[in-house]
């Protein structure tokens, strides 16, 4: 029966798992769904896919197809993708009926034909695709059927027999909306294909859905040979953390470095190692993570600029093994350099491989690297992706490093180009100085949050076994300045 | 590359689904019917399927693409009204041997039944055209092996 009287939501699924998730569970049953978007933003794909996810000779699809796109192009897209099952159109799951340029002169021949067929095979689930061709195909006349009235009957027809029907429609964004079905429709599915410079992302949005708590906002889509994949936009996870966890302090792995931090790493936290090209930032980097897995805790390692055999052989340099981590499962390494990527897509490849090694430790090297990879269209919301992925993840109680090249041109202090700092915990800079005509490395803590740090300017070298941190540098002032000298007797050391 | 002549297997389905539908296989004119009947099965079949003006389409192209071999069908079109009716076949036909007639038309209807393989696959395309003629034997079908001379 029903919970507490209400009636029973059931819902279908779209085929596409995170896509159920940013509906709120899927679509509900008995549904009258707009699948609306630009011309190739995979709508007619979409609608495929949830076909051919929910129907079965039991709960068949009627799928009417419009003018528009030639139905043998169509099937003979279609059908490469994975999940298109010949066998459902042969076994009577799936029915595709193309309306006639005759039918749909006018829309009241075209909704006789059209109920004439559901109530035939009585479907589950009707797909119009695409109701913008019909509606715009039709010339209105006083003696004809309206789209509004068209509309209202198909609504009612469709749900009283039962049957959860989606409506596809070409729509661009700034054109001038046609409000009849963006009122009637319980759930407005928007698509859209944003091209910034030479690449191309395409977004999926529940602008409207009916009785249910969608996902806010525009999510990366991305059309594969297994159809869609959708990319959650992550929300900020870490508002709902409630419990105030005790301060535990980590490893670096260094243990110079963890001096400096003031006792180590704080679990949970995000570290922003700071420093130009060659100063050895991968190399904490890898220790960080080989620390992790000595301590049994797991690790992702996200690399944007070398690649995994780089890692692997720079990583042998200091005895240690990633690839017998990662045969341990210890390890996850993602590599990912294309450069049309969306920050929901990396966000979720690294969400999924902390999941799958349960990792406690991520390093994310580099955020030069992952905004390079990035689309133009993405760049800008760097930022605010990054907050949301530092959020999710810490949040879980995962501590993160993330590496950033700095223009070291010793006139400015700037940490990271993309104003990322205040996202972070702690700040590690790393730099070079030239000291009795040597070039030296050097580090320094920045910030840290809630403890105290050190505020020396350390010496490091980059050793066989991983970075050393030596000394302060003694008697030298001006060194981040980038005009370091010796510091006269009597002269002020601040 | 995908052959762009039909299979001998389909060529031969097309032959036994020619001799299926004309009620004798003696006269040019019989011969004609059958094949128009066999198109219209085909057009009530696949048009629900590809659009009536796919299905026109793909025949149109399985004509052209007959005539190659049989010159006399490139003044043959078919109508588009739904009765799949061959128009100037009577006047291209004159004076030729039946069996030429025959054979032109089985090679039009391969190169159709071909194209749609071609189109949208055999899974799809040609489990329709079974669906037709289930009493025409499609057992040892298989276009997919080997194409025609």
């Amino acid at each position: 029966m029903t919970e507490h009287g209400k009636a029973q939501l059931n819902r279908l699924t779209s085929g596409v798992p995170t896509l159920d998730m940013i509906l709120g569970g899927g679509f509900p049953e008995f549904s009258f769904n707009l699948i609306a978007g630009d011309p190739g933003s995979g709508k007619t794909t979409l609608c495929h896919e949830i076909v051919f996810a929910n129907a079965s000779p039991e709960r068949p699809a009627l799928y009417f197809t419009v003018i528009g796109e030639p139905p043998i192009k169509m099937l003979r897209y279609q059908q490469q993708f994975s999940f298109f099952d010949p066998e459902k159109l042969n076994d009577g799951s799936i029915h595709f009926m193309n309306l006639s340029r005759e039918a749909i002169d006018d829309l009241g021949t075209a909704l006789d034909i059209m109920l004439a067929e559901v109530e035939r095979r009585n479907p589950a689930i009707v797909v119009v695709d695409s109701f913008r061709s019909l509606t715009q195909s039709v010339h209105a006349t006083s003696d004809r059927m309206d789209v509004a009235t068209f509309l209202h009957r198909l609504t009612l027809h469709l749900t009283s027999l039962q049957a959860t029907t989606f409506l596809v429609g070409e729509y661009t964004q700034k054109e001038p909306h046609d409000y009849t079905i963006f009122t009637i429709a319980d759930s407005i599915i928007w698509l859209s294909q944003n091209v910034n410079r030479n690449s191309m992302v395409r977004k999926i949005q529940a602008i409207k859905m009916r009785g249910q708590d969608t996902q806010p906002g525009l999510h990366t889509l991305r059309i594969t040979s297994d159809g869609v994949s959708v990319f959650p936009r992550m929300v900020k996870p870490i508002e709902h953390r409630i419990e105030v966890q005790p301060t535990r302090y980590i490893s670096s792995g260094i243990a110079g470095l963890d001096d400096m931090l003031g006792g180590g790493m704080i679990a949970g936290s995000a570290l922003l190692v700071a420093g130009p090209a060659g100063s050895g930032k991968s190399t904490v980097a890898i220790q960080f993570l080989a620390e992790g897995v000595k301590r049994g805790e797991p690790g992702v390692l996200a690399m944007f600029e070398e690649t995994p055999l780089k890692y692997l052989e720079q990583a042998r340099g200091f005895d240690i093994d990633l690839e017998e981590m990662v045969r341990a499962n210890m390890l996850k390494q993602i590599y990912v350099r294309p450069l049309d990527l969306s920050v929901d897509e990396t966000l979720f490849e690294i969400q999924n491989a902390v999941q799958e090694v349960s990792a406690k430790r991520v390093v994310i090297d580099s955020l030069t690297g992952l905004e390079i990879a990035l689309a133009p269209s993405f760049e800008q919301d760097f930022r605010e992706s990054l907050y949301r992925l530092i959020g999710a993840l810490t949040g879980d109680g995962i501590t993160i490093m993330m590496t950033v090249e700095n223009n070291d041109d010793y006139t400015e202090l700037r940490f990271s180009p993309h104003a990322v700092s205040f996202m972070t915990n702690d700040i590690v800079l790393q730099r070079y100085v030239e000291v009795d005509s040597r070039l030296k490395r050097i580090m320094t803590i920045i910030k840290t949050r809630s403890r105290k740090h050190s505020e020396d300017i350390r010496s490091y070298e980059i050793t066989g076994s991983g970075i050393v941190v030596g000394d302060r540098l003694e008697g030298m002032i001006g060194i981040i300045g980038g005009t370091p000298r010796r510091r006269q007797r009597g002269e002020d050391p601040g | 590359m995908i052959p762009q002549r039909p299979p001998e297997r389909l060529s031969d389905f097309a032959r036994r689904l020619l001799r299926y539908e004309a009620a004798t296989a003696g006269q040019a004119d019989e011969i004609a019917v059958g094949f128009e009947r066999a198109c219209r099965a085909l057009h009530d079949r696949l048009a629900p399927l590809i659009s009536s003006a796919g299905f026109y389409a793909l025949l149109a192209r399985a004509l052209r693409l007959a005539a190659r071999d049989a010159p006399f069908l490139a003044s043959v079109s078919i109508s588009t009204k739904g009765d799949c009716a061959l128009t100037d076949l009577d006047a291209a036909a004159e004076r030729r041997d039946p069996t030429e007639v025959a054979d032109a038309l089985t090679m039009a209807l391969a190169h159709f039944m071909w194209l749609l393989v071609i189109f949208i696959g055999e899974n799809l395309g040609l489990r329709k055209v079974r669906e037709i003629w289930p009493e025409v034997p499609l057992d040892n079908v298989n276009p997919s092996s080997g194409a025609g001379k």
